[in-house]
């Protein structure tokens, strides 16, 4: 991470946003990464030369600064699954979401290993004002008893002071 | 009436950690105590400290009646405070809050379902309030205002429990 961000910063770079993790034994990141247009032969050159030293493998795609901060408009919900780990939860999960048209803000997952492991969910989603939300809830319980998981799909229900 | 504007994050003013206890009975607290009314009624929220609003003193109105959702308006109606402390807390749990001034994120924090709040009322009357349910957060958050805290600070995972407003 040190020398990603040395070689952002020695060309000049500003980080704009990123999201970091270890994933099994490997270290993943992303970053979305202002270049200034005079230093993108310089950002590219840093960024060469930290994968000839280090083993690492490096991605890059430009990005319309525009498009950032694009926002889906809709309500701010949760859903919060666990179960015995087994393979089709992720999928049987999103294809609900997706076919009601529900966006996936962010979704992380984790295994608890054991004699008999445990998967854990965690989706933040936005879901649009069209959608009905009492069929979704519906769904989601249908799609909870098939795979045997618990499923809690809740609403923004914050305080504000 | 006076509405103010709300202080937004990262205004100075928000993380002061020496907001002034005020004089109980000083006439100038009248017109501060109809500000911090009006501008609460203006908003979207149902609590506010002085210091949101420029004020570097201890006083606190809370009032969830005004809540959109019938089940949270579970308080006493309005209750302004003037230097209030939390003096009892118990069976902390997880809650979903977000500030007036912090407007774009709501997030997850952790909250004593019940408080007693103690401080004096504008009339110089000393009170203790044993609260709970939402109206025991608000009273939390707000005296949090009062010390410089804002919910950022007490979120543990900026990345799964800060949530970005529709």
């Amino acid at each position: 991470m040190a020398s990603v961000t040395d070689a952002l910063a020695n060309a000049g770079c500003n980080i704009e946003q990123s999201s970091m993790s270890v994933l099994g034994t490997s270290f993943a990141m992303i970053l979305v990464v202002n270049v200034p247009k005079n230093t993108e032969r310089q950002f590219r050159t840093e960024l060469v030369g930290i994968t000839t030293i280090q083993d690492l493998t490096i991605h890059v795609d430009p990005f319309p600064s525009g498009d950032l901060y694009k926002t889906v408009e809709g309500d701010s919900y949760s859903l919060n699954l666990h179960g015995s780990d087994h393979p089709g939860i992720i999928s049987a999960v999103t294809r609900v979401l997706s076919a009601n048209n529900i966006n996936i803000r962010d979704l992380a997952t984790r295994v608890i290993s054991g004699e008999r492991s445990i998967f854990l969910m965690t989706i933040d989603l936005i879901v649009p004002a069209e959608v009905d939300v009492l069929k979704v809830t519906e769904s989601l319980r249908n799609i909870g008893n098939d795979i045997e998981c618990e499923i809690i799909f809740s609403g923004d229900d914050s305080i504000t002071c | 009436m006076a509405v103010r504007s709300i202080l937004v994050y990262p205004h100075p003013t928000l993380v002061k950690t020496d907001n002034t206890d005020v004089l109980i009975g000083d006439p100038s607290l009248d017109q501060i105590i109809e500000d911090m009314s009006d501008t609460l009624d203006a908003s979207q929220g149902v609590a506010l400290a002085a210091p949101q609003i420029g004020y570097s003193i201890n006083m606190i109105i809370v009032d969830v009646n005004r809540d959109k959702n019938i089940k949270n308006r579970d308080g006493q109606g309005r209750v302004i405070l003037l230097n209030p402390e939390i003096i009892k807390e118990s069976e902390p749990h997880r809650v979903r809050e977000g500030c007036l001034s912090v407007p774009e994120f709501t997030g997850n924090v952790i909250r004593y379902r019940e408080v007693t709040v103690e401080g004096y009322q504008p009339d110089g009357t000393y009170l203790s309030i044993e609260s709970q349910g939402f109206e025991s957060i608000a009273f939390q958050h707000e005296v949090d205002h009062l010390r410089g805290t804002i919910f950022l600070d007490r979120v543990r995972s900026r990345r799964k429990d800060l949530f970005r407003r529709k």
